[in-house]
């Protein structure tokens, strides 16, 4: 318990305090960087995705209803396509956190938790 | 089995309420053992945070998956169709707002509740007190959804009727939830939904393999079977029905749409559930796993909702007039499929469903009251963490009665709308403000304030003055009018105006400053984890009290990482094969179905008179039937026709004057039965096999007579006169009349099957050739040859209905065993039209054989198949597409064709060659 504290006081000579400290450091810069450069375009990018899907379903029910195999139509495979895309954004974004997001943050968290700030 | 269905309850309550009871012992012990470790603040509101990502990501789906989404996407799909599957991708991909910007950062920032993470750097009372309003609203709203819904299902399943017994229920129910709070605390309520996740995953891949597997896994013939049952057609495989009628609709439909992709990263009770695991990257796990356990159970609700619509007897007119309504849908599926054992699963599933969300929506409730309203509006952070946990009970205790009360006073209300508008506040008043604060450097208490009260205020207010409270039939005051704004959902306007109001107010109050370090460390503390709440079953130091600011917690070393946790790189893989193991073990248990299907289909052993075939049963028939044995049968076999059983095949053989039995087991002739009348002609058999009606007549026109043969004896045993040469009759499904057409005198005799006497003659277009019952036996159709029509009689009333143009010469006549379709040969145009039975309109024309003479449909209705005298062939078409699938040669001018009730064999009588064709029909 001292020790946190006496490493915020001992560090209150550089900055404020640790988080402060922390938040001006280039290394937040970049991990926050990363991160919203990440999620904001992709959840642009899913928004408008099914946002087209939900207004062609509400205004465009006959082009949704072309068959494109059997009975299976486009309403059927652009559904369906929702579901492979959220799949996919959740592997991807994974991905990225675990590769990009993660190992900064840590050492972050550790130099925060550990008194170095 | 039949007369239950008829009945308004399905099944047999006991079986249900058994394995109900069993749900319920097993979650009590869980519970209990769970309270041993239920201890701290942090045990009873985040059981210590001691879940796995995985453990977490199941409990949040079960705690997601409501029964509104169990029973009400299936059923939306099997009565509206498309407009069902348009719910599901909502719930859905608003998983992805949870996983990119909310879930870890909020981990990482509160404690127990949202008011934590947006109190956080705001002025901490009126925040949190707003955070509670919002909390106990949605929570409220939503719970009291499924306390309603609760005493719905209970008369579906349990057959309760009484009001007061259903009440008796909700209040059962409510006090199961009330305990497993009480005592399990978040550790109990979420292994109650760990395991209510299980089985409904368990429950929904068996009903969906089940149902996959007797289509053989063709999904395209499954909706061609759902588009044929439904008296929408074509529309339900296409957006629209529910939704399509006006613009005001179809933009009703977007703003849910936008209420439910934003609404489930705002909902207090899912939110809550993230500090039940040690980190922000179990967090970030949980989210992974709940993303596809959710979604594959979607792709199994598609599949159910259409299966429900093309298998359950009756189609989706007899789901929508249940007495659970739309949903009904999946335990009528489950009871069609797997009998009574079967239902009474799925029942206690949907039960278990209800139970673990409303456990899951008090506990929430509980904690916003005395975590945020509670400990830190009014104690100020003064109360010790034990105390501030017997408020949490007792608030929970409040709950829970309040719920029952709410949920027995909304008994048989349309409440359904509360769902929808718990999304929608939850997306309009808690959504923007967790973003802003997360994101938005500047935002203040101000902005925070406005925009969570305006969202509420606006939300609510919008659908109070909305067609959903009054004003339209389904409304839930529907004798007043005050439905001033058009919406039902009013995200649309509300979701933007809370943006908005949280921009504007924080800009115009530029005295509010906001705390700069605060954010600074909320953002930090965010993004790293640093200083974040640790699991209790991992700090060295027990748990201090609750803070009023949360601060860095005295843990001196950061602690090292869970045992459980396996690497990264496995991490996100484990749930996407999870996810594909159940995927896969679904495709194979569908693949063993439909093969065990086409081995079983043995024949049946006992008559099932005027029982519609239960298709599972039957076939599967093949689009190329494969040509078995010629069986010699006499010299002039002009009709054959299959006994209800199946184990024989009469035929009239006319000049040899005999009746000829052939042993379909054998496929050898074993009686021949004199018919000293005359010419045996045609046959039909009465649905109890016991009485066979052979028609009779000379080809100079002085012999009209029907003969009455007991099949039992194969002796004539009457002879009932006729006024004119008798084609081909019928006998009604209550094998109380027969219907006999008259060739020459266009009429249609009506005789007591009692007296043999002949009660009524109806006059149709000349000439009738054919007669058939309608599925149900309210219509006859007969087929008339030399006016080119068909008539529409209806069997009670006997009177003329309508007359539908066909091609020329219609000569014989065939009702779909499971769809209102009804198919004719024209003798002259070689052609064969089918007739919508609905609108009595000829659908298609078809190309076949010359002079096609009779028709037959397989029992499980999949091909049609005609007889064509005049080019000594069989037309085999495809009922989904109306296509020629094959044409199989058979002996010297056939006549007719009669199929086995198992659909394996069809036998088809060549009179001038003097044999019986065997088709192979499974191949």
């Amino acid at each position: 318990m001292s020790t946190a504290e006496s490493a915020g006081t001992a560090s209150s000579g550089r900055a404020s305090d640790p988080w402060t400290a922390a938040h001006a450091s280039a290394e937040f810069a970049t991990l926050r960087t990363r991160l919203r450069g990440f999620v904001f375009p992709m959840t642009a990018f899913f928004l408008v995705w099914y946002f087209l899907y939900v207004l062609l379903a509400a205004f465009a029910p006959h082009f949704m209803a072309i068959k494109v195999v059997g009975n299976v139509n486009i309403g059927l495979i652009f559904g369906l396509l929702q579901f492979v895309s959220t799949f996919a954004i959740t592997t991807i974004y994974v991905r990225f956190a675990n590769r990009y997001l993660d190992p900064v943050s840590n050492r972050i968290r550790e130099h925060v938790e550990g008194g170095s700030w | 089995m039949i007369a239950a269905l008829a009945q308004t309850a399905v099944g047999e309550p006991l079986v249900n309420g058994g394995i109900f009871l069993f749900f319920v012992l097993v979650t009590l012990v869980i519970v209990f053992r769970a309270s041993r470790r239920t201890r701290t603040a942090a045990d009873y509101y985040a059981a210590g945070r001691t879940f796995t990502g995985p453990q977490n990501g199941v409990a949040i789906s079960g705690d997601y998956l409501s029964a509104a989404s169990f029973l009400g996407i299936a059923g939306a799909i099997a009565v509206f169709g498309y407009d069902g599957f348009l719910y599901s991708i909502g719930f859905l991909v608003a998983w992805l707002v949870a996983l990119l910007l909310v879930a870890e950062l909020l981990r990482n920032t509160g404690k127990f509740t949202m008011g934590d993470v947006l109190s956080f750097r705001m002025r901490r009372q009126p925040v949190r007190a707003a955070a509670a309003v919002s909390t106990l609203v949605v929570s409220l709203f939503y719970l009291l959804a499924q306390m309603a819904g609760a005493g719905g299902l209970v008369a579906l399943l349990l057959n309760v009727k009484g009001r007061g017994a259903q009440a008796l229920v909700v209040a059962v129910v409510g006090l199961l939830m009330i305990f497993y709070v009480l005592v399990g605390g978040m550790r109990g309520t979420t292994w109650v939904q760990i395991v209510k996740a299980a089985l409904l995953l368990v429950g929904a891949g068996m009903l969906t393999a089940w149902a996959l597997g007797a289509f053989g896994l063709n999904l395209s013939a499954m909706l061609g079977e759902a588009v044929a049952h439904s008296s929408h057609g074509q529309a339900v495989l296409a957006p629209g029905l529910q939704y399509g009628k006006s613009t005001t609709t179809k933009i009703d439909f977007v703003s849910l749409g936008l209420a439910l992709v934003l609404g489930t990263a705002g909902l207090p009770h899912i939110l809550m559930r993230f500090y039940t695991v040690p980190t922000a990257k179990e967090a970030r796990r949980t989210v992974v796993w709940a993303i596809w356990l959710i979604g594959v159970f979607y792709l199994f609700s598609l599949v159910i909702g259409y299966a429900a619509a093309a298998m359950v007897d009756g189609g989706p007119a007899r789901i929508a007039a249940m007495p659970g309504g739309e949903n009904s849908a999946a335990p009528l599926l489950a009871y069609q499929l797997g009998g009574e054992f079967f239902l009474g699963f799925i029942s206690a599933v949907a039960f278990a469903t209800i139970l673990a969300v409303v456990a899951g929506l008090t506990i929430t409730a509980s904690a916003s009251f005395a975590h945020d309203v509670y400990a830190n509006v009014i104690k100020r952070g003064n109360l010790d963490a034990d105390s501030e946990v017997r408020v949490a009970r007792i608030t929970a205790c409040v709950i829970g009665v309040l719920a029952v009360l709410g949920g027995i006073a909304a008994l048989g209300q349309n409440v359904a709308f509360l769902v929808a508008l718990a999304f929608a506040v939850a997306a309009s008043a808690n959504l923007p403000t967790i973003l802003y604060s997360l994101f938005w450097k500047r935002f203040n208490t101000t902005g925070v304030l406005w925009s969570m009260y305006g969202g509420l205020i606006s939300c609510v207010l919008l659908i109070i003055l909305s067609p959903a409270v009054s004003g339209t039939k389904t409304s839930m005051f529907p004798h007043v009018d005050f439905a001033i704004f058009p919406l039902k959902n009013p995200a649309l306007v509300s979701v933007p105006l809370a943006f908005l109001l949280g921009y504007v107010a924080t800009v115009l109050s530029p005295k509010d400053q906001p705390d700069e370090a605060r954010y600074a460390e909320m953002e930090v503390r965010a993004l790293t984890g640093a200083g974040a709440e640790r699991s209790t079953a991992q700090a060295a130091v027990p748990q201090p009290v609750p803070h009023v600011r949360p601060a860095l917690e005295p843990n001196v070393t950061h602690p090292p990482e869970v045992a459980a946790v396996p690497s990264p790189r496995n991490a996100h893989r484990r749930p996407v094969l999870i996810a594909t193991g159940v995927l896969t073990g679904v495709i194979i248990l569908a693949v063993s179905i439909s093969v065990n299907r086409v081995l079983a289909a043995a024949p049946t052993e006992a008559a099932k008179p005027a029982q519609p075939q239960i298709t599972a049963d039957i076939g599967p028939e093949v689009a190329i039937p494969a040509l078995g044995p010629t069986i010699q049968v006499g010299k002039t076999p002009g009709f054959v026709a299959v006994s209800p059983n199946g184990r024989h095949a009469y035929i009239a053989n006319r000049n040899a004057q005999v009746v000829t039995v052939v042993d379909t087991a054998v496929n050898q002739v074993t009686a021949n039965i004199p018919i000293a009348a005359g010419p045996p002609q045609f046959l039909a058999f009465a649905p109890d096999g016991r009485t066979l009606y052979v028609t009779i007549f000379n080809d100079t026109r002085t012999i009209h007579v029907v003969d009455v043969l007991d099949t039992a004896t194969n002796t004539v045993i009457g002879t009932i006169p006729q006024p004119a040469r008798p084609y081909l009759p019928a006998v009604s499904h209550d094998g109380k009349r027969l219907f006999i057409p008259n060739h020459d005198t266009a009429s249609v005799s009506v005789v007591s099957t009692d007296t043999n006497a002949v009660i009524a003659q109806i006059a149709v277009a000349p000439n009738p050739h054919w007669v058939a019952f309608s599925r149900d036996g309210r219509l006859a159709y007969t087929a008339n040859h030399e006016s080119n029509v068909v008539t529409v009689i209806d069997a009670t009333t006997l009177e003329v209905l309508a007359t539908i143009p066909v091609g020329k010469s219609p000569h014989s006549i065939a009702v779909h065993p499971n769809l209102p379709l009804i198919a004719n040969t024209n003798y002259d145009t070689n052609t064969l039209s089918m007739i919508d039975g609905i609108t009595n309109k000829v659908l298609a024309t078809i190309p076949v054989g010359k002079n096609p003479q009779d028709i037959a449909w397989a029992p499980d209705g999949r091909f049609a198949y005609v007889v064509n005298e005049g080019s000594n062939t069989v037309t085999v078409i495809d009922v989904r597409t109306n296509q020629v699938t094959a044409t199989i040669p058979t002996g010297i001018q056939p006549t007719s064709i009669a199929v086995l009730p198992n659909g394996r064999q069809a036998y088809v009588s060549n009179v001038q060659a003097g044999t019986l064709t065997v088709l192979e029909l499974t191949g």
